[in-house]
């Protein structure tokens, strides 16, 4: 997925991506990303959970305006319950 | 596998007001139209495909393997919020959802294609779409 958000990003496109891994993004090195600790398959939550996948995306344009230094993580404060983690 | 990308990593400022930018999702979980072929999973398959932003939520599956499906076999805006997106364009609160999204499979131990063939076809499409901003999340 990095090198498809750097692509784009480079097109001049702004992008901002959702990660489970920080540790990952961080070596892969990519423009912008919000880091959840979900499991994968759940970057936006649980089957029905309209109000927090609402939520993610807003933070996804609203950090897409903020984060202007490339390489930038930010943790959302979202927490996972229950199994699958 | 992580294979680190060299030199110096773009920013593009994201100027235009939300409330005016057309927005894209790009997934690499694996989703299409449940009429576009599957992806060939073990084999690294690197193609894309084109879904149009008039897909419906049980006209879309997911072909990728190596993640638990248990949420977003249910729900596909567990992976690919399409469909709250456009409730946010309906609101006004984006100005709307590209005519098109993009769905991929994570499992790509070569790049080349990928670099090659697929990502120049989707910064067409983008470009095309006059896409503001894209919105990209794994799998």
């Amino acid at each position: 997925m990095g090198l498809i958000q750097y692509g784009i990003e480079k097109a001049g496109i702004p992008t901002i991506s959702i990660t489970h891994l920080a540790d990952l993004s961080e070596k892969v090195r990519i423009p912008r990303a919000l880091h959840l600790r979900f499991p994968l398959g759940r970057s936006f939550g649980r089957a029905g959970e309209q109000d927090l996948q609402r939520k993610i995306l807003l933070d996804a344009i609203y950090y897409l305006r903020e984060m202007t230094v490339p390489e930038t993580i930010i943790k959302l404060p979202y927490k996972w319950k229950g199994k699958h983690k | 596998m992580v294979k680190p990308i060299f030199g110096e990593i773009p920013i593009t400022k994201f100027t235009k007001p939300a409330t005016e930018a057309v927005f894209a999702l790009v997934t690499t979980a694996g989703v299409h139209l449940k009429t576009q072929p599957i992806f060939d999973v073990e084999a690294g398959d690197p193609s894309v495909r084109f879904i149009p932003s008039t897909a419906e939520e049980n006209g879309l599956m997911i072909s990728h393997t190596h993640f638990d499906r248990g949420d977003a076999d249910r729900d596909i805006n567990c992976v690919f919020p399409l469909f709250r997106l456009k409730e946010l364009a309906k609101e006004g609160i984006i100005g709307g959802v590209a005519h098109t999204h993009y769905g991929l499979m994570g499992y790509t131990p070569n790049t080349s294609p990928l670099v090659d063939e697929t990502i120049p076809l989707i910064l067409k499409q983008l470009q095309e779409d006059k896409v503001d901003a894209v919105i990209l999340n794994p799998g």
